[in-house]
């Protein structure tokens, strides 16, 4: 049964229903939170405070609409306010690379070509990045999301989410580099 | 259904929804507070567009919107007479509106500067057609005549006599090299004007006719730098007196 079908059925009440979209997001959450944050510390607690969050305001969830982003939305704002609290991360009302237009961006062949060596690197790196490239890069090769929902999550453009996942992969490949001077690109 | 008695924080979570700890918000809720937060927006964007177009009314008023028609020097003047208060307040409205529509699909799916630019090119283009109609004249006019604290000493202030080197009336007088011009708020004052004042090539004044003179003031007569009608269309100033009627 589909996501938003079950989501449907929680808002009419059935929390057995919430207990079914709990089982299929807990992995996918607590691996986002834990590469999000680069912090195996607590996150079962932040996972749990998003499912609190998720089913006190499900009622917002609009079932003509996708839920995985809207999930995801939820927890991306769990993790950033947790990110926020422990100092490691400032509130800023908007993001420079949301600012200007950008050239319409496209997911591209290559991009999925690279997504096991993408995905090894970032787990080699993960803290080394800054959280703004980390998120994109683990909803991106991680959470499978596509650009359309990645904006979503993050409420940026569409555009946006092609450039600073561009800028993503550059520091992650210059962060690796580093760390391992015998990489060829 | 698939199940997972295994799962602890699934089962926690469980726990204290059945408990009543953990409690669903009613789609009320949700609807109110987006109701509340569209009328928020609105509030933001009404009190943008009022300032906007009391800014345009403002310079309208003193005669300052034709500034820029006398060159640097009007542009000068302009830089120091400019309502700047109204005009970061009009601002400030227009980022705060600009922040709250961030919220929408709309608006975070475009650049910021894509519906900054949106937001303003709307405040500007609501302002200066609100300040053509007899809206800030009618508030104006209730102010003054009801002495509503603050705004009437606001409006009441732009048709107050002052020494500046813009001057807006209409021609009651003519003789020769010398105007008499009656402001919008009813004051007589004599205009000279020679060879040297700067005109529209084949302008012909008369009697009636409205126009703005740029010139210093002296024992109550302007020496005319240049002179220029009013185009046809300006929201002609209400004088105090009318205000007050």
């Amino acid at each position: 049964m589909p996501d938003e079908d079950i989501a449907r059925q929680v808002q009419q009440g059935d929390v057995e229903a919430f207990g079914i979209l709990m089982n299929r997001y807990e992995p996918k959450l607590t691996r986002y939170g834990r590469k999000f944050l680069a912090d195996e510390e607590h996150i079962t607690d932040l996972v749990q405070d998003v499912f609190i969050k998720t089913y006190t305001n499900i009622q917002q969830f609009d079932a003509s609409r996708r839920f995985s982003p809207w999930i995801y939305r939820v927890a991306h704002n769990v993790f950033v306010n947790a990110l926020v609290k422990r100092g490691r991360e400032r509130l800023v009302p908007f993001d420079l690379d949301t600012l200007l237009p950008h050239l319409s961006a496209k997911e591209t062949a290559d991009e999925a070509t690279h997504r096991d060596e993408l995905r090894s690197m970032l787990d080699d790196c993960l803290g080394q990045i800054s959280s703004k490239y980390r998120e994109i890069l683990v909803l991106y090769y991680f959470e499978e999301l596509e650009y359309k929902e990645i904006a979503e999550v993050l409420h940026i453009p569409i555009a946006t989410v092609g450039v600073r996942l561009q800028r993503a992969r550059k520091e992650l490949t210059k962060v690796f580099a580093e760390a391992h001077p015998n990489y060829e690109q | 259904m698939s199940n997972n008695n295994n799962n602890p924080l699934r089962e926690a979570v469980l726990e204290a929804i059945k408990k009543g700890k953990v409690h669903m918000r009613p789609r009320w809720h949700f609807v109110l507070r987006a109701w509340l937060f569209a009328v928020g927006c609105l509030l933001v964007f009404l009190t943008a567009l009022y300032l906007t177009s009391l800014v345009i009314f403002a310079l309208q008023q003193t005669g300052n919107w034709f500034a820029p028609d006398f060159g640097s020097r009007g542009w000068r003047h302009l830089f120091f007479v400019f309502p700047w208060v109204l005009t970061v307040l009009a601002l400030a409205c227009i980022l705060v509106l600009e922040l709250l529509v961030r919220y929408y699909t709309f608006a975070y799916r475009r650049p910021i500067l894509l519906s900054l630019v949106l937001v303003l090119v709307i405040a500007l283009g609501g302002g200066h057609v609100v300040a053509r109609t007899s809206f800030h004249q009618r508030i104006s006019s209730f102010s003054v005549r009801h002495r509503v604290p603050f705004a009437a000493d606001y409006y009441r202030h732009f048709g107050m006599p002052r020494m500046r080197p813009i001057h807006l009336g209409t021609i009651t007088g003519m003789a020769s090299g010398t105007l008499t011009l009656v402001e919008p708020n009813e004051e007589e004052f004599v205009v000279s004007y020679g060879l040297e004042t700067r005109r529209r090539p084949g302008m012909v004044l008369t009697l009636g006719d409205t126009v703005v003179v740029f010139g210093d003031q002296a024992s109550g007569t302007v020496r005319a730098f240049e002179i220029r009608e009013v185009p046809a269309g300006f929201n002609f100033p209400m004088s105090r007196q009318r205000m007050a009627r």
